[in-house]
């Protein structure tokens, strides 16, 4: 995730450039999906549950894909860093705890998708602390979204162009 | 041997995520938080269950709102954190190792 270290783009392995791909594409419907689970109101609440439950495998993936960045980071924790990559971390690891909780408080406030998933009846009365924190963190989701759009601002633009450079070569 | 180093990683992410739930329900079961207003209620249990595609300037708001998020930390990460100049043709990295 540390996006502004240098290195050639150009002829990228066969594997590499999959990968890459692979990321991107990954990278965008998860974007794409935090967008949408904003919006409860055009999702409808059915296809917000069950969108907000994929989104566990999508962060997982994505997460398996950067875990060079992750363990690497992890390990320099304590050892001199740039004030870049401290907040880069503290970023990525609010983000992450932020999903978590959202994910976790929309689990305990289902109404059809753990219940179709246990068998269960859905609560009748809502839990309003589960509820309003659900909401809260959704919120801080966004904003940290965007934040961490910002700081990898560069591979972003960097993966765009190799993605879609290789898709115009194809097709002309 | 890929395969189990993948189910480790899994199992590492399960775990912090088991941690940060964790953290929440303590958050949550020490923290008093008033019962939100009535209109607030029926707002919230009255969400339709189907798409309503009519709404979908909502998704662009939200849309715009993460863009604005996403410009504000720009603007601050590029004022105060950029660590090596991003001047044209300078190449950068796509960490795919």
């Amino acid at each position: 995730m540390d996006a502004f270290s240098v290195l050639e783009t150009r002829a990228l392995a066969k594997p590499t450039r999959w990968r890459l791909k692979v990321t991107f594409w990954l990278d965008v419907t998860l974007l794409v999906s935090f967008i949408f689970l904003q919006t409860v109101s055009f999702t409808g609440l059915f296809l917000h549950e069950w969108l907000g439950l994929a989104i566990v495998a999508m962060v997982f993936a994505h997460l398996l894909f950067s875990w060079s960045w992750i363990a690497t980071q992890s390990r320099r924790f304590f050892a001199r860093q740039s004030v870049r990559s401290r907040i880069n971390f503290f970023l990525n690891l609010s983000l992450f705890a932020a999903v978590t909780g959202a994910i976790f408080s929309g689990i305990l406030i289902s109404q059809h998708a753990i219940p179709a998933l246990t068998q269960a009846k859905a609560a009748a009365e809502m839990d309003w602390r589960w509820d309003t924190l659900h909401n809260q963190l959704s919120n801080y989701v966004l904003l940290l979204a965007g934040f961490h759009l910002a700081i990898n601002w560069e591979w972003m633009l960097a993966a765009v162009q190799n993605v879609f450079r290789r898709f115009r070569e194809r097709t002309l | 041997m890929t395969l189990l180093r993948v189910l480790l990683r899994i199992v590492l992410l399960s775990l912090a995520a088991a941690l940060f739930t964790g953290l929440t329900g303590i958050y949550v079961r020490s923290k008093h938080s008033p019962v939100p207003n009535r209109q607030w209620q029926v707002a919230r249990r009255n969400r339709p269950s189907a798409p309503q595609f009519s709404k979908f300037l909502e998704v662009v708001g939200e849309s715009v709102q993460l863009g604005l998020f996403a410009v504000a930390g720009r603007i601050v990460f590029r004022l105060r954190l950029l660590p090596v100049s991003t001047r044209e043709g300078q190449p950068i990295r796509l960490r795919l190792h």
